[in-house]
């Protein structure tokens, strides 16, 4: 009785349509943050989020988003400008507040300055562009549309003060929830998050790829995965997850059909092929027939992979589907694995699945007493290394008949292994002469893609030449390129100027023409894991030919670092036979992952290299 | 219809249906029919071209278009996609796509649902309604060919596509028909018509009654882009068109003349010069304060930068049309046409006459075609006539001081705008002072070769330019914008300020200091370093190849860098290098190495000049560069004496 006096109050008093209060109520800013003009948590910020609300209304799938805005500063002029993923209609109203003489001055959002955009097909944008906006102004928005949010942003580029999210529960739908991130959020009760005093987002080098939050109208759109946000989902337990792809059209049963027709493809390949390896990698060559389109999908767009692949093209779903499909036939033990690529964040351990956001399928396949991840999509990539977008933590395998966690790596590295053989130029203090490449898995993948991407050998050596400072080259000639199992070889002639010069009758010479003169690692500190694509391996020997009459005067001592675990390893040595100078490099960096408490080592471990490597040889010369 | 225009009629359909089947016949896209001379540095090929555009009504026009590229690998897949823009006023549709093998063999057509539909104005515009229709086709196997055909129906005349020979760069020609069709029965349905080139031949007929344009190209080799060159719709063949009279959304107009054409814009300005009275009141109370017309301006100029913000909206008319000035006064934000309505209204208020100008803004933009009235235009700034002087108003932005025009739209011919007088005018160059950049460096070396550095820079003419946007920037952009400036690797800012300043001229004043790490490499007892501590900016290396268009270098630039270092304790120098200097018609270049106890100066003074150099200086050009570089590496080498 008293509950319903009490909602018929509310009601009458007309507070709050919520089930639990808001933190703010919409048109109602306090006196304090209108004369506010900064904020400790940030005094550089140009604008400061005073309150992010959403709250998911069970009853009728309504989305109610409330923000509060404070701008500090003429930057912060674009926080006035929103947009949203809305769908076709949504309810939007707006207030600029101004403190004016003491007075509070309004200005309502006229539906003037709403636009509804449809982007592309079924997608669309509200935009609103707050009026009168002033350094000082707090801004309210109010935003409801039928959604159901898939994800929320406790971190944003400015901080924020107050962020909460309320998710009723409906019978209909059941919430699964993730959370990704390093910035910290109390779980008041199962339906509502809170995080308060959020520090603005800050990009380090070397991070998992974050999309880009600086172009606000797109941060309501694109799925920024790694810190600050909570990932919402519709599933349970990945046992389901096996389930329902395995009913689906565009996995499981895509996966039951075509029977016939790669039955045929296989009995191809059986009369030419002995060696599981052989037959492995004609079946990668019979698919590879199909081109992919270039998108990222978990599944087939129909059951049909027999009338996909005679189409043409498939998306990537529909070319490793088919792939499992003709391995199966030819009698390879074989399971798809679902994954999501790399610009969407890891998917890392984690209890609930997040099925919503998997965007991919590879192939899991027994290879004489190996499994391998096999992936069809690229052309340029052997049957062991997978292309960089599926270079993602963890993946899952998704079968009836078995599960479990997968590491997305066939365990292959980038090799690069290089022989110069050069002069000194006295006159114009120069190096000339050769240089020989050799790259090997990963190394010869991306060097193939570089070539790829520049079309022909004139676009690619504009963009090489221009790798190397002080590099100039006269020719180059790429071997093996084609074929993609054996490593690609580079013969270059050039002249390479900046690595010697003369001074008061000693002539300084860097013998590493191709040394690392960046240290990547800049901060004091570090946040979040440095992330790799893949553990890599350098190789240099360098043949240097001085004139008659220089005398060494200075040789650098070697040098042998090993970073702890076997993490990496750093060698050089130079000697100095008559005129010839020898040096021997070695540069090892074993791991993909090195944590937050291993930055500091790692850091050091890049400075030496660098000041080793560019440590001259001095002679005197006579 | 006459029988004789029956008789016209039927030949040109022969005609263009022999066109058409010669076409035919030509039209085998296997690959191993293009020339070989055309596959030499070629991405795609545009194997046929064939477009009419047709006015039929003083607003109306139709434009049909079939064409084929084939593109040669995956540097030049962007060549195969269909992108046609349209707007509020235009529609495209009759959309085709065929794809073929290398071969010349039909592989399949698009199917409607791949043809997208996208806005294509998303991140500059608040709201725009220019869209486009794009085809990406889904096919991997180099080489292929695609074929093309859609029409536009266009329902404002204001603006008429130009022909473009060459569409992008790395694209060889095969064959090329461009077809223009006026009715002669009326003359404000004709055309008038700018090349650029004058070796292009455009053959016009009359044929009962129409005026027919045509344009055939064929067998032209691929064009790179090159630095220091113009852009491409300048340096290859290109014929502009403009209507003799035009109508968008009940607006009518004629380009004529440039007073036609600014009468057009009169009409769509008019009666949306009003304010609100209080806005009124206030400009009346400002311009009361104030006896010099220029303080006026001045002071009313920053009233309107301090209240309002820049959004663009462009949609429909609001392409070209204003927002009215009472909506700008209320919203308190508008686009470069309604800021500079809006800023004419305050003005207008003050009893002050100020004309809406009409500008081809950007940093490299064409040059506006002067005898050729037409719509040229995409930014609009205010022109305050004042005694004396003229006083130009850049509305868009928050900052800049009043008068100021910088490399977006300083020295290039604008259209003033008034009724009945609207004439071409030149803005004012922004290096009437001198471009300077003079940067004054304290640096402490120490033993382990780090760097101190204590920067102070002077940034003017265009110098200032390139650097007010920091007003405006967040804290984090402003740093590495300034930081990017100096082309250091690694370095440990410390602490950053700038501000503006009028004397001598306009400048903006930065002070930097930082650290760089290991700036200096040991050998030995030795210590060697780069006096020149922005070595990086002159690293890049010109292309030593055949070039084909002239060397354009726009503003002459002064650089000038005293660095003093502060040695080391118990490091002395050594022999110094000796001046380094080198001259050409592109400019002269000196450094010099002094030492003073446990000092190192080095002075280094770059001037540039500006012009237009031709083809065969390109080697003298990239000669002096290559020197330059060189210099800007020179070492110096301290010895540890106190062992």
């Amino acid at each position: 009785m008293k509950k319903l006096l009490l909602a018929g109050i509310s009601i009458m008093l007309g507070i709050s349509v919520f089930a639990q209060k808001a933190p703010m109520k919409y048109g109602k800013p306090s006196k304090e943050d209108l004369s506010k003009t900064s904020y400790e948590i940030d005094t550089t910020a140009p604008a400061v989020i005073l309150c992010n609300y959403g709250y998911f209304r069970g009853r009728d799938f309504t989305f109610i988003r409330l923000i509060r805005i404070k701008i500090l500063k003429k930057e912060g002029y674009s926080w006035a400008n929103w947009s949203f993923h809305t769908g076709s209609k949504a309810n939007v109203r707006g207030k600029t507040f101004n403190l004016e003489n003491g007075e509070i001055k309004v200005d309502k959002l006229s539906s003037k300055s709403i636009y509804r955009e449809k982007v592309i097909s079924n997608y669309y944008l509200t935009k609103v562009s707050m009026p009168n906006v002033k350094v000082g102004s707090v801004i309210d928005i109010e935003v409801m549309y039928n959604w159901i949010p898939l994800s929320w942003y406790f971190q944003q580029t400015i901080p924020v003060l107050h962020s909460e999210l309320v998710l009723e529960r409906t019978d209909y739908v059941s919430f699964s929830k993730n959370y990704f991130g390093y910035v910290g959020f109390d779980v008041v009760n199962p339906t509502r998050w809170v995080a308060k005093n959020v520090p603005a987002f800050q990009k380090e080098p070397f991070m998992l790829p974050v999309n880009n939050y600086l172009a606000h109208f797109e941060n309501e759109i694109s799925s920024i995965h790694f810190p600050g946000e909570l990932v919402i989902n519709i599933a349970d337990k990945w046992e389901n997850v096996n389930h329902t792809l395995d009913k689906l059209n565009g996995f499981g049963m895509a996966l039951r059909s075509s029977g016939g027709f790669f039955n045929g493809q296989a009995k191809k390949i059986n009369e030419q092929a002995n060696t599981d390896e052989e037959k492995l990698k004609a079946a990668i060559d019979a698919i590879e027939e199909m081109d992919w389109n270039g998108s990222n999908r978990l599944l087939a767009s129909s059951s049909s992979l027999s009338s996909c692949y005679s189409s043409g093209t498939g998306n990537s779903a529909e070319v490793n589907l088919s792939l499992i499909r003709l391995l199966q036939k030819l009698k390879f033990k074989v399971y798809p694995v679902v994954l999501k690529t790399r610009d969407k964040g890891q998917l890392l351990y984690l209890k609930r699945p997040t099925f919503s956001k998997l965007n991919y399928v590879l192939a899991y396949v027994k290879v004489d007493d190996k499994f391998y991840l096999v992936d069809a999509t690229d052309k340029l990539t052997p049957y062991y290394l997978l292309p960089d977008r599926c270079l993602n933590g963890l993946g899952r395998i998704a079968s009836m008949d078995t599960t479990g966690w997968v590491s997305l790596s066939n365990g292959k590295h980038y090799f690069k292994q290089t022989f110069y053989q050069l002069t000194l130029e006295p006159e114009e203090m120069t190096l000339k002469g050769a240089v020989t490449f050799q790259y090997k898995d990963y190394a010869a993948y991306e060097k193939r893609k570089e070539y790829r991407e520049a079309g022909n050998m004139e676009l690619y050596l504009d963009n090489f030449s221009q790798k190397y400072e002080g590099w100039n080259i006269i020719k180059d000639t790429l071997i093996n390129l084609k074929d993609i199992y054996k490593p690609v070889k580079e013969k270059a002639e050039l002249e390479i100027e900046n690595q010697c010069f003369e001074s008061d009758s000693l002539v300084y010479v860097n013998v590493l023409p191709d040394r690392l003169l960046i240290n990547p690692f800049k901060q004091e500190k570090r946040k979040y894991p440095v992330a790799f694509l893949y553990p890599k391996e350098f190789k240099t020997t360098v043949i240097l030919n001085v004139p008659d009459g220089y005398q060494p005067y200075s040789i650098p001592k070697p040098i042998h670092l090993k970073l702890p675990d076997g993490g990496g390893e750093f060698l050089i040595l130079v000697k100095v036979l008559g005129t010839k100078v020898v040096l021997n490099y070695k540069l090892k960096v074993n791991k993909n992952m090195y944590l937050q408490k291993e930055y500091q080592l790692l850091k050091s471990f890049y400075q030496q290299i660098i000041d080793k490597s560019s440590e001259p040889v001095v002679f005197k010369v006579l | 219809m006459k029988k004789t225009t029956q008789l016209f009629i039927v030949l040109i359909l022969l005609i263009s249906i022999h066109h058409e089947l010669q076409a035919g016949k030509k039209r085998n896209y296997s690959v191993s029919e293009i020339s070989p001379q055309l596959l030499i540095k070629a991405n795609s090929v545009m194997r046929y071209y064939k477009e009419t555009v047709e006015r039929t009504s003083l607003k109306s026009s139709i434009t049909k278009t079939v064409y084929a590229v084939t593109v040669l690998n995956a540097a030049g897949k962007d060549a195969g996609y269909f992108i046609q823009p349209y707007f509020k006023y235009s529609h495209v549709g009759n959309i085709t796509a065929t794809i073929f093998d290398k071969n010349g063999k039909k592989i399949k057509k698009v199917a409607g649902e791949d043809i997208m539909d996208i806005a294509t104005d998303l991140t500059t515009s608040l709201y725009s309604d220019s869209r486009a229709k794009l085809i990406i086709p889904e096919y991997y196997d180099y080489p292929f060919t695609m074929e093309y055909s859609f029409a536009i129906t266009n329902k404002s005349s204001l603006n008429i596509d130009s022909w473009q020979v060459y569409p992008r760069t790395n694209m060889s020609i095969e064959s090329e028909d461009f077809f223009m069709i006026t009715p002669d029965d009326n003359p404000e349905l004709g055309v008038y018509y700018y090349m650029n080139d004058s070796t292009l031949n455009l053959d016009i007929q009359h044929i009962d009654g129409e005026t027919i344009y045509h344009l055939h190209v064929e067998n032209l080799p691929p064009v790179r882009s090159e630095e220091f060159s113009e852009n491409l719709s300048d340096c290859t063949p290109v014929v502009h068109f403009a209507p003799v009279s035009f109508s968008i959304a009940g607006f009518k107009g004629s380009n004529k003349s440039w007073i036609d054409y600014g009468n057009f814009i009169c009409d769509l300005n008019e009666g949306r010069a009003i304010l609100p009275e209080q806005t009124v009141n206030i400009v009346k109370a400002i311009a009361e304060s104030f006896n010099d017309e220029h303080k006026v301006v001045d002071s009313l100029y920053k009233y309107m930068q301090a209240k309002v913000r820049y959004v663009s909206v462009q949609k429909g008319l609001g392409g070209w049309q204003p927002f009215e000035a009472k909506m700008v006064d209320e919203y308190s934000y508008g686009d470069c046409k309604a800021l500079t309505n809006y800023m004419k209204s305050l003005l207008l208020a003050a009893n002050i006459d100020a004309k809406y100008t009409l500008v081809k803004a950007g940093q490299n933009a064409s040059k506006v075609v002067a005898d050729f009235p037409s719509n040229q235009f995409n930014h609009a700034i205010l022109c305050v006539p004042l005694n004396g002087d003229t006083v130009w108003l850049e509305c868009t932005n928050q900052h800049i001081p009043s008068g100021y025009l910088g490399s977006f739209t300083d020295d290039r011919n604008v259209l003033v705008v008034e009724k009945d007088n609207s004439k071409l005018v030149r803005t004012p160059a922004l290096d009437k002072s001198v471009n300077a950049r003079i940067r004054i460096v304290e640096t402490t070396l120490t033993s382990d070769g780090d760097c101190i550095i204590n920067l102070k820079a002077y940034n003017r003419g265009v110098f200032y330019d390139r650097n007010y946007h920091l007003f405006s920037e967040t804290r984090t952009n402003q740093k590495k914008s300034l930081l990017e400036q100096l082309y250091f690797s690694t370095i440990n800012l410390k602490d950053f300020s700038f501000s503006e300043k009028f004397d001598p001229v306009l400048q903006i004043n930065v002070n930097i200091s930082l650290a760089v790490p290991h700036y200096a490499t040991h050998s030995g007892n030795r210590l060697f370093f780069t006096p020149y501590l922005f070595s990086k900016e002159t690293s890049y290396k010109l292309k030593h190849q055949e070039r084909k268009t002239p060397i354009i270098i726009r503003r002459k630039k002064s650089f000038t860098d005293t660095i003093v270092f502060h040695l080391p304790k118990g490091y002395v120098t050594g022999k110094l290098p000796p001046v380094k200097e080198c001259s050409s018609k592109f400019g002269t270049y000196t450094a010099v190495f002094m030492k003073e106890k446990n000092k190192l100066t080095y002075i280094r003074h770059l001037v540039t000049s500006k012009g237009v150099f031709p083809v065969s200086d390109y080697s003298e050009f990239v000669g002096f560069y290559d020197k330059i570089r060189k210099y800007d590496q020179t070492k110096v080498v301290l010895m540890n004496v106190s062992q």
